[in-house]
């Protein structure tokens, strides 16, 4: 026995030692044939893509369930993900920008989105049908006071109230954030503003909850009482309630903000190195949204044009603005992470005299805003609750790209979306909007000009660069008193190396191209364009774009902010 | 594990294979989704996930079965000082959706023993109203008595033990969700007896009647009721005594409560009086806290005798903190305490510095503001949102510096 047992082991080890073996002489085979890695070509015919191929059948993914405690405590005291440092996002297009794909959908500063377009968001019908409502579950998840119901239409529904005490905060936060998030191009849950009597409800048959753990309870009128005991009732009884329409597709549970879903093989890049969640910082920074916990997210399997993939959803962004589940932001959310060793030292050693300014800022008392403000709001200074793998690894040229976004956002487009929130108090929806738009230039401030923030590049056939500086468009930067200046350059797309063609400066954001630029098709020509000003060092670092000639014109088919 | 390298080298090679052959970034991004397609698992936790979900589940979010237990004795009425921290387990189920019970069982470095069976009903008529039964039984031998009266030597430090068997009910109710109203009955048959430990047994240095019950065994029937304003944001339910709360930065508890102590052969009986009031005065957005709290206990009837292990009782972790544990007892007894807190981590630490001062007397009258005693000190402590596990204070007095190890908030 003893025997066997040392036989079997001997064996497992040295059948690890066999894979192991293997699989470094095969990385070794790929490092030596990778034409990628020896001289394969920087651009391909179909550069830049707009959308990431999702090919591969995920209908094998399964459910899985993130403990909240776990996340929680692994994101705040561990560093998730990747530990190389400064990793450019990975699924980006060679434009630098995020094609769209199962986690994001290019809508404002891509396409023209309408501000009636942006206050009506991701909804697609018309709400909840009228008449009775079965309830059919209670809410297990969350905070807030919930329930699922069923509608005339036999549409389930996901309603949740503001807490009591505490109009329109909870529900309004979630609408206004619903819009904006979706606006921004994240995958949103269709929230609807309705009403809810306690006498327009059934209880279905089947209606169950977990009374405990692990202890289905058949729901009863006084449970439903129980629920609605939490909410904010109305002067005419009834209760304002989000209703949320149920997400097409089988929920598989959150995703995490670090590493790859194991059995989705469509999921490739580290999640801590898409663009669209290191982004997150800076759009919820703006929003507000303090609450960023995988929990609060939601993978769903769904299948389409006869292909199943995962789609990835920011499902409750309700943390929003001044506003938690049942009631104000804790007076810190925003501004520090629930453990932060510094700060927590220098105030135990200083008697609390370490003040920050959560603890200063003035807020205007709305008690729809909850603790929402605007004057003393710092964007890189702005902390969700939790660190997570892809906010700490954002990079400058990924929270320039989302900062592009936020001040894509114009006040009217932000006031018709806080309208959409339903606030009863012109008060309070004017003080909510102009917090926005002051947050949102904050953010453009902090951000635009902290790279080299050149866009909209073209090469006119007049050989003129033609591009523009977001942060003087946004009113963030004056223009660089040095001016700009662009070194040009022929490139070989399959070696990857460059003729210097020569140096052209001037003023403006139009630059004229040296002599003996050609213009055989199929060539590629390297831009790389810098300003200068000592205000601004960052826009010392130069911006290379990358033009391919085609038969009639130039195509931008490269942008490297940062390197 | 052959398959294992052979997907492992095939995944790498066909990769090579298909890199080589691309000729569009869609065919690259679909080739490096196809490599993976080849060796997707399903999710496994590792072994920190699991060993951290495990321990979780099993002691702190699990409302039942087992779990490991470190807190103190329970002090009963300001009986079982000196414990020290003690380990042991609970196990607790349910009956129904709105009640439990409880089974647990304790014990502490100094040995004294402690288990107790209950049942609870927190949520009867919509909230309002909570129901816990129990018995139990206690046990101390190593109690720190210094003799009765203000003027008590700390030279005279004695033991004595104590068993305690009881069987009680306790009724919370809260018809508005700041007014509380309390009651509760129970048998509380005690036996004292000689002490153990480094000091001396305490009828080896005081003599009846100067310490009144001394060595006796009373069989009570005690029943109290109270009436307060609590509007602390988290205030709990103790499971015997007054209520307690696991951490508040503001609000208040203004509550007054009789006791009446039916002795089985009248000897001992006695009635008692215990007015608290406790206010949390928070600054600038809860970065300090005043915290303020009076407590006064008083005999009523004169010719009571109140034997000496339930006389009101100054000196220990969460009164006079820098005195000896039960370092004063007499009929009655006032204690006024302030700290200035300052709150480091909103989540999960704060400190204070401290001021106790109080005295015992054996008149009423004596409860004035000559003679206190007191001390200052500085405290640190660690909370949850619902509980203090941990608190360290250093307090200095006249009697020199003690520090407190406590797992639950001073008040």
């Amino acid at each position: 026995m003893t025997g066997d047992f040392y036989k079997e082991h001997v064996v497992r080890a040295g059948s690890l030692v066999h894979v192991a073996a293997v699989s470094i002489a095969a990385l070794v085979l790929l490092a030596l044939l990778d034409p990628l890695a020896a001289a394969d070509r920087k651009f391909y015919d179909d550069d830049p893509i707009a959308v990431e191929p999702d090919p591969q059948d995920a209908s094998k993914v399964l459910p899985w369930d993130i403990d909240l405690i776990w996340d929680l405590s692994y994101n705040t005291f561990a560093r998730p993900g990747d530990s190389t440092p400064n990793v450019r996002a990975r699924n980006i297009n060679t434009i630098d920008e995020v094609p769209d794909s199962s986690w994001f959908t290019n809508r404002i500063l891509a396409r023209s989105v309408s501000d009636s377009e942006a206050a009506r968001g991701p909804l697609t019908g018309e709400g909840p049908a009228p008449g009775r409502w079965s309830v059919i579950a209670r809410k297990s998840a969350g905070a807030a006071p919930g329930f699922t119901v069923r509608d005339a239409r036999d549409q389930v529904w996901f309603v949740s109230f503001d807490g009591a005490g505490h109009p329109e905060a909870a529900t309004g936060a979630l609408l206004v954030a619903n819009k904006i998030f979706w606006t921004l191009g994240y995958w949103q849950v269709e929230n609807y503003l309705t009403s809810v009597r306690l006498d327009n409800l059934d209880i279905a048959e089947t209606a169950t909850f977990e009374s405990r753990p692990g202890h289905k309870k058949v729901m009863e009128r006084g449970d439903l009482e129980d629920v609605l005991r939490q909410a904010h009732r109305s002067a005419d009884g009834s209760y304002r309630a989000v209703a949320a329409r149920a997400i097409p597709g089988t929920p598989l549970g959150g995703f995490r903000y670090h590493g790859t879903r194991s059995d989705d093989p469509n999921d490739v890049v580290p999640h801590e190195h898409r663009r669209e969640l290191r982004a997150l910082k800076v759009f919820a920074a703006w929003v507000n949204l303090t609450d960023m916990k995988a929990g609060n997210t939601l993978d769903t399997r769904v299948t389409e044009n006869g292909r199943t993939i995962v789609r990835h959803y920011l499902q409750d962004v309700g943390s929003a603005l001044g506003s938690g589940a049942l009631g104000p932001h804790d007076p810190d959310e925003g501004w520090e992470y629930l453990f932060d060793g510094d700060k927590m030292t220098k105030r135990a050693v200083s008697f609390g005299f370490y003040l920050q300014p959560w603890q200063t800022a003035s807020y205007e008392k709305h008690v729809a805003a909850g603790r929402f403000e605007g004057d003393a709001f710092d964007p890189p200074a702005w902390r969700p609750r939790t660190p997570s793998g892809a906010f700490v690894r954002a990079r400058p040229d990924d929270t320039f790209w989302a900062a592009r976004r936020v001040q894509a956002f114009s006040s009217e487009m932000i006031r018709a979306i806080v309208k959409s929130g339903g606030y009863s108090d012109p008060n309070a929806e004017r003080y909510i909007a102009d917090t926005l738009i002051k947050r949102r230039d904050k953010v453009s401030a902090a951000y635009l000009p902290t790279v080299n923030p050149l866009v909209g590049f073209a090469l006119g056939e007049d050989g003129a660069l033609t591009f523009e500086n977001a942060a003087i468009k946004a009113d963030t930067a004056a223009p660089p008193s040095g001016g700009y200046t662009a070194r040009w350059a022929t490139f070989d797309n399959a070696t990857g190396t460059t003729q210097p063609l020569g140096e052209t400066s001037a003023p403006q954001t139009t630059l004229a191209s040296p002599p003996g630029l050609a213009r055989t098709t199929g060539t590629f020509v390297q831009v790389a364009v810098t300003a200068l000003d000592q205000r601004y060092p960052s826009w010392g670092a130069p911006v290379t774009v990358h033009f391919k000639r085609q038969p009639q014109n130039w195509k931008l088919v490269g942008i490297e902010r940062l390197p | 594990m052959r398959r294992l390298a052979l997907a492992v080298v095939l995944a790498l090679l066909s990769g090579v294979t298909h890199a080589a052959a691309q000729e569009s970034r869609q065919q690259l991004l679909e080739q490096e989704k196809a490599a993976k397609a080849a060796a997707v698992v399903p999710y496994e936790p590792d072994k920190a996930e699991k060993i951290f979900n495990w321990a979780m589940d099993s002691f702190l979010l699990s409302p039942q079965g087992f779990l490991p237990l470190i807190t103190s004795i329970p002090k009963g009425d300001n009986v079982f000082h000196g414990g020290g921290i003690a380990w042991g387990a609970m196990y607790r189920g349910f009956l129904g959706d709105r009640a439990g019970w409880s089974a647990s069982g304790l014990v502490s470095i100094p040995g004294y023993t402690h288990a107790d069976v209950s049942i609870d009903a927190l949520r009867l008529a919509r909230g309002r109203l909570a129901l816990r039964g129990g018995a139990g039984w206690t046990s101390g031998a190593r109690i720190p008595f210094y003799g009765v009266g203000a003027g008590s030597s700390q030279e005279n430090q004695t033991n004595f033990g104590v068993e305690m068997g009881y069987v009680g009910a306790q009724l919370r109710a809260t018809p508005l969700p700041w007014f509380v109203l309390e009651g509760s009955t129970a048998i509380e048959d005690f036996s004292t007896k000689e002490g153990s430990g480094s000091k001396p047994s305490i009828e080896t240095v005081f003599t009846f009647p100067d310490v009144p019950g001394l060595l006796s065994a009373p069989r009570y029937l005690h029943s109290s009721a109270s009436a307060g304003i609590d509007w602390r944001p988290v205030a709990g339910f103790a499971k015997r005594g007054r209520p307690v709360v696991g951490y508040a930065r503001s609000g208040g508890l203004y509550q007054v409560t009789y006791h009446d102590y039916r002795d089985a052969d009248e000897t001992y009986s006695f009635s008692r009086v215990d007015a608290e009031a406790v206010q949390h005065i928070p600054i600038l957005r809860e970065n300090w806290v005043v915290s303020l709290r009076g407590l006064v206990q008083t005999t009523l009837d004169d010719a009571d005798v109140v034997p000496h292990f339930l006389m009101p009782m100054l000196g220990s972790g969460d009164s006079l903190r820098a005195f000896g544990t039960a370092r004063f007892h007499d009929r009655h007894s006032m204690l006024m305490q302030a700290e200035w807190r300052w709150i480091p981590n909103r989540s999960f630490m704060d400190m204070a510095l401290f001021y106790d001062a109080g005295k015992v007397a054996a008149d009423r009258n004596g409860l004035d503001f000559d003679g206190l005693e007191h001390d200052f000190g500085v405290g640190l402590r660690v909370h949850g949102p619902l509980t203090t596990p941990l608190r360290i204070d250093l307090a200095k007095g006249r009697e020199g510096f003690r520090i407190v190890w406590a797992g639950s908030a001073v008040f």
